[in-house]
């Protein structure tokens, strides 16, 4: 009975909410390491792999009557673009090798002896030139192929020009493919 | 209900108040990860972003490779200008790499751990040393990060100077994993591995069930402590944003399961030397980077057990280990490097 003493609205609530607590998991526990829970999951297993194996061959045969694509269609579409990926990536690698080959590290060497503000100065000069020489390939790929692309067309249309201007009377020419004529005057 | 004083009174306003200002019907955006980064790599769904150093007197030359875990989302790193670890390290002067691996889709199904090794983690470790132009590198593993990490040292020959573990598990012989389940897990591997193929990729939610299963079911006792302090607005918003991120978990690949539960949980061969990536054998005794091992003592996912034993294995000559108070994620959001890592870095660094 001395042992009693008041407690607030707040001391309560959070005494009973550590008891709880510490009750649930003892109980999530015991159940846990009881037989009869592994016993049950050897019995689910086989049936819920059942279930899943069946709906997902019944969604298989209903795509193609349906004409809609399953998961593993577009996963299939996803592996394709990861594969380019890979490819873009591994060029882009070469490419980086090739230049680290034309700048060696024997510069590297040389700004590490000097003291740490130094150091980071050379460093930010070099990382510099590094971020700047060594563009992001995977994110201006983009943009450079669009520069090549708009060139290229520009490139057409002058030759096209030029062949108007200079040899008329080839156009009216049909003995070659005019995808041929256009690469011999190129 | 009648109040006993006035102060009481009040209290119940100010509580009843922020309730109505924080309840489910004033959702407002939370915003993580606001540390200005660029992307300097990116492969698939990972990124390697990169937080220049944010020092004017100081710029450590070894720049920090950041591993996370892969079955939750590392903005836990930067949770808040407050509680950010990442910019605890760049206002110290150095310069950060986070690889955030991304969310997975079914295409990844067929993932492993030598993918995780060598395709990204490898590959991101190389462009950050191309880009910062530094000689070597220190690389950071949180959780199942740490994992990662200690294989990758163990396998490769990147310039790794230094080497840091935070509540990573690597000795999985102490696991609680009752016996019962242990030969479940082995008697019906078949069963569990097709299971797992068929599913492809293991869903967010049951990661998050799987986690409460081991930690706590019902939590109780966070949402005590947040009725507690509902009147004080940063610990709220700070609530908000780690309950957040304890639910935002992201999907597990089904490659990288089988490898993990059975090679590594149940086998434990990263331990006995026994692990095969890409046709090599990881051997610990490989790693011979500066070591720092940080375990916490109120971890229930990863207790000190599975942290420790990985002191005796490797062949570095300088290694350290130390034992913090908090729980699992609670040295990734003090927002500021304790005293002993701050030391531990700058000396190597």
């Amino acid at each position: 009975m001395s042992n009693k003493r008041d407690l607030s609205l707040n001391e309560l609530i959070k005494v009973l909410g550590k008891k709880s607590d510490t009750k649930i998991r003892q109980s999530n526990q015991a159940l846990l390491k009881d037989k009869k829970t592994t016993k049950l999951f050897k019995t689910i297993i086989p049936h819920h792999l059942n279930t899943i194996n069946g709906l997902k061959e019944n969604t298989e045969v209903l795509s193609q009557q349906m004409n809609f694509p399953t998961k593993n269609d577009i996963a299939n579409v996803a592996k394709l673009v990861t594969q380019i990926e890979e490819k873009v990536d591994s060029l882009e690698e070469s490419i980086l090798q090739l230049l680290q080959t034309h700048h060696p590290s024997s510069e590297s060497k040389k700004s590490n002896k000097s003291k740490k503000s130094k150091e980071s100065k050379k460093k930010s000069k070099e990382s510099d030139f590094r971020q700047t020489a060594v563009l992001p390939i995977s994110s201006s790929l983009e943009e450079s192929n669009e520069q090549h692309q708009k060139e290229s067309a520009k490139r057409k249309k002058i030759n096209s020009i030029l062949n108007m201007t200079q040899f008329p009377s080839t156009i009216f020419e049909t003995s070659e493919p005019a995808r041929e004529r256009t690469n011999d005057r190129d | 209900m009648k109040h006993q004083n006035p102060q009481e009174k009040e209290r119940t306003i100010v509580i009843k108040k922020g309730i109505n200002r924080h309840s489910i019907f004033h959702k407002k955006e939370l915003k993580v990860g606001q540390t200005s980064r660029i992307a300097i790599w990116k492969k698939n769904k990972a990124t390697v972003w990169y937080y220049p150093a944010n020092s004017r007197s100081i710029r450590f030359p070894t720049p920090l490779f950041l591993i996370y875990s892969l079955v939750s989302k590392p903005y836990i790193l930067d949770l808040s200008p407050e509680t950010s670890m990442i910019q605890a390290f760049t206002n110290k002067g150095y310069d950060v790499y986070l690889l955030d691996f991304g969310i997975p889709g079914y295409e990844d199904k067929d993932m492993t751990l030598d993918d995780y090794i060598t395709k990204y983690i490898q590959k991101g470790v190389q462009r950050s040393l191309l880009h910062s132009n530094s000689k070597d590198i220190t690389v950071i593993g949180y959780c199942l990060g740490g994992t990662l990490a200690t294989i990758y040292a163990a396998l490769v020959d990147e310039p790794i100077k230094n080497l840091i573990l935070f509540v990573a598990p690597i000795d999985f012989s102490k696991i609680p994993l009752p016996e019962n389940w242990r030969n479940l897990l082995k008697t019906k591997q078949t069963s569990i591995e097709k299971l797992i193929d068929e599913y492809g990729i293991i869903p967010p939610s049951v990661i998050d069930q799987g986690i409460k299963l081991v930690t706590s079911p019902i939590p109780i006792n966070p949402y005590l402590s947040l009725v507690q302090n509902i009147h004080d607005e940063a610990f709220v918003e700070k609530w908000q944003k780690f309950n957040h991120w304890a639910r935002d978990h992201i999907p597990f690949v089904g490659g990288t399961v089988k490898q993990l539960l059975y090679d590594i949980a149940l086998d434990n061969k990263l331990v006995k030397n026994k692990l095969m990536i890409n046709g090599n054998r990881v051997n610990l005794k490989k790693i011979t980077a500066n070591l720092l091992v940080i375990s916490a003592n109120n971890d229930e996912l990863v207790p000190e057990e599975l942290s420790a034993p990985i002191m005796n294995l490797v062949s570095s000559k300088d290694k350290t280990y130390k034992l913090v108070n908090g729980g699992h994620a609670s040295i990734a959001i003090k927002g500021y490097l304790p005293d002993f890592l701050n030391a531990w870095l700058e000396e190597r660094s």
